[in-house]
């Protein structure tokens, strides 16, 4: 895989970060909001006298002070109830220097801003940061790399802002960054949950994003990214994949991605990449293709979708094989008679054929695409027809002799079994 | 030419008069501009669900259907992409610092690479022509263009990765973190 030396770069660079945290114990520094004896005070105070690849280590209490900002290699530790509080008013800490840690921390009320990214955490320029076990609450942005490399974020837990906003911000946002590692993290109620732009080698990796007010996932202009296991679960509108090539979504559940412009997956403008092994449940539109060219999409499951998928004409020379249909309205939708994708060895739950010949594949092709769905595609109002009678005919006279729907969009060897029980 | 209508034509004619009456009541719609709705308008581009208003637009279309945009990049590249015999009857934007009034793009004043950073990436706003585009530039940066300008930029394609390329998004704090040791 190409981009297996990266990780093991970011592994190596982290490895030295906890290293220097290691033969430091003579260079910590203690800040108690309380008084403790011995310690300092402020946070700020802290940050700048620690030597490099010190630690500073955060009692219990809420620390309100001016935004802190890291310049030097450090670990900052949070005891369990240390809080950094922005009064809704900035943002909390940046971090301008390579193999920070920040660990164990709370991070809250930022506040929001209409003309600024204003996020609880910022690593701007830094290499090898490691950003673990923090929780954040009622902040704007979470987390936001700026041109930051070789970073892993992971076992953070982020809350979005309650009530409605008219400037939202995103949980785990990713700008102008290399080889960033995003894992088991837990996004709740933001703008985006997971943002990737002008990234390169990005992974994510089994989080869960939920409850976002536009999308659980969104990227763009982001080549060479790895999305695997993670689950996004009722986003306003889903997860949107655009502008970029080799992205690899392999694991990942869309589930409950309802609206009407909500995809389980949009992909727009996405070329030579992968999807395999996921399972779409329950959303207005699986996944949708649109200028999306030479994608393999095996082995997905497409359950209960009111579009399983949806093909653009624009969409060229895909291949869906392997994938499993079953309860959705439209198992396929298209806007034009043609179709430049392959969909072949797919099981159908609307297959209606025999195997006579006994091989595992249905002896008469299946045509996915009921009549009705390219009215739909027309004239989305016709959709309140969906259970009507006159549709019914329809959908059977067009089954019977095909006469509008694509003629190449066909499955030539549908499966006879369900290849995967149903998830 | 025999009087008969073929099979496809039949099935098609049935098929639109199951869904005509609905049709008629979608088309009767008007195409004066309106306010966008966060959260459930799309962009008619780029798909995505439009968010934040201030950066949107819209498209009268020679027929006279309204197209939503979330950006001012969409919107100029879905002019490009219109075919010359069928320009758009009307382009608007939103003015940047008061989003519920919609300005005409030719008459409009665009920041290009401000601080403000739109939602597809080309760092594009628009003010009302009659703006004051000193206290623009001093408060947001970026450079001054027009409606012809957008369209000359979008026709470029978005690079991908741009290592110190473009400009950084404003943060509170960022510029003073901008001196620090490796």
């Amino acid at each position: 895989m190409r981009t297996d030396w990266r990780r093991l770069l970011v592994v190596a660079l982290l490895l030295g970060a906890t290293a220097g945290v290691g033969h430091a114990q003579g260079d910590t520094i203690v800040v108690s909001a309380a008084g403790e004896p011995g310690a300092v005070r402020r946070l700020a105070e802290a940050v700048a006298r620690a030597p490099r690849h010190g630690v500073v280590r955060v009692r219990a209490g809420v620390y309100k002070e001016p935004t802190v900002i890291v310049r030097q290699p450090l670990t900052l530790v949070g005891d369990s109830g240390a809080v950094l509080d922005g009064e809704g008013q900035r943002e909390l800490l940046v971090v301008g220097a390579d193999s920070v840690t920040v660990r164990g921390l709370t991070f809250r009320n930022t506040g929001t801003s209409q003309a600024t990214d204003r996020a609880a955490l910022r690593i701007v320029e830094s290499a090898g940061c490691l950003i673990e076990y923090n929780r954040f609450d009622n902040t704007l942005f979470g987390i936001y790399l700026q041109r930051a490399s070789a970073c892993l974020v992971r076992r953070n837990v982020l809350q979005g802002m309650s009530g409605s906003q008219t400037v939202t911000g995103n949980g785990l946002h990713s700008w102008s960054s290399r080889d960033v590692v995003f894992e088991d993290n837990i996004i709740d109620g933001h703008r985006d949950g997971i943002y990737f732009e002008f990234t390169v080698g990005g992974v994510a990796r089994r989080n869960i994003s939920r409850h976002s007010r536009r999308y659980g996932l969104h990227f763009m202009f982001s080549d060479s990214c790895r999305y695997e296991n993670n689950t996004f679960l009722a986003n306003e509108s889903g997860v949107a994949v655009m502008y970029a090539k080799y992205v690899s979504m392999i694991g990942n559940r869309f589930e409950r991605n309802r609206g009407s412009a909500a995809y389980g997956v949009l992909l727009k403008e996405i070329s030579d990449s992968e999807l395999r092994g996921n399972t779409f449940v329950e959303n207005s539109i699986g996944l949708h293709l649109e200028g999306a060219n030479r994608n393999q999409i095996e082995d997905n499951d497409f359950l209960r979708n009111g579009w399983g998928v949806r093909i653009m004409a624009d969409a060229q020379e895909n291949v869906l094989r392997g994938n499993l249909f079953a309860g959705n309205v439209f198992d396929v939708g298209t806007n034009s008679r043609l179709n430049y994708s392959t969909f072949t060895g797919n099981w159908w739950d609307r297959y209606r054929g025999f195997d006579l010949d006994r091989d595992g594949r249905g002896d008469v092709a299946h045509r996915p695409v009921r009549l009705f769905a390219l009215l739909v595609e027309q004239s989305p109002a016709a959709l309140v027809l969906v259970r009507s009678l006159l549709v019914d005919v329809l959908d059977v006279a067009e089954r019977v002799v095909p006469t509008l729907t694509p003629e190449t969009l066909r499955d030539e060897a549908p499966l006879m079994r369900a290849p995967r029980t149903l998830r | 030419m025999t009087p008969t209508l073929s099979r496809r034509d039949a099935l098609a004619t049935l098929g639109w008069l199951a869904v005509g009456g609905l049709g008629l009541s979608t088309m009767a719609c008007t195409a004066s501009p309106r306010p966008l709705v966060p959260g459930e308008d799309s962009c008619a581009f780029c798909r995505m669900t439009i968010d934040d208003v201030r950066f949107g637009a819209l498209v009268v279309t020679a027929k006279g259907r309204l197209e939503t945009f979330d950006s001012i990049e969409c919107a100029a590249a879905y002019v490009q992409g219109l075919a010359s015999s069928e320009p758009p009857r009307t382009v608007w934007v939103a003015d940047f610092s008061a989003p519920a009034r919609w300005v005409d793009a030719t008459r409009a004043v665009y920041l290009h690479g401000s601080r403000l950073r739109s939602p597809m990436g080309r760092e594009l706003v628009a003010f009302a022509a009659d703006a004051d585009t000193a206290t623009l530039l001093a408060e947001h940066g970026g450079t001054l263009t027009t409606w012809s300008g957008v369209r000359a930029l979008v026709a470029d394609p978005v690079a991908g990765f741009r290592p110190n390329a473009g400009r950084a998004p404003t943060a509170d704090t960022a510029a003073s973190a901008a001196t620090h040791a490796h």
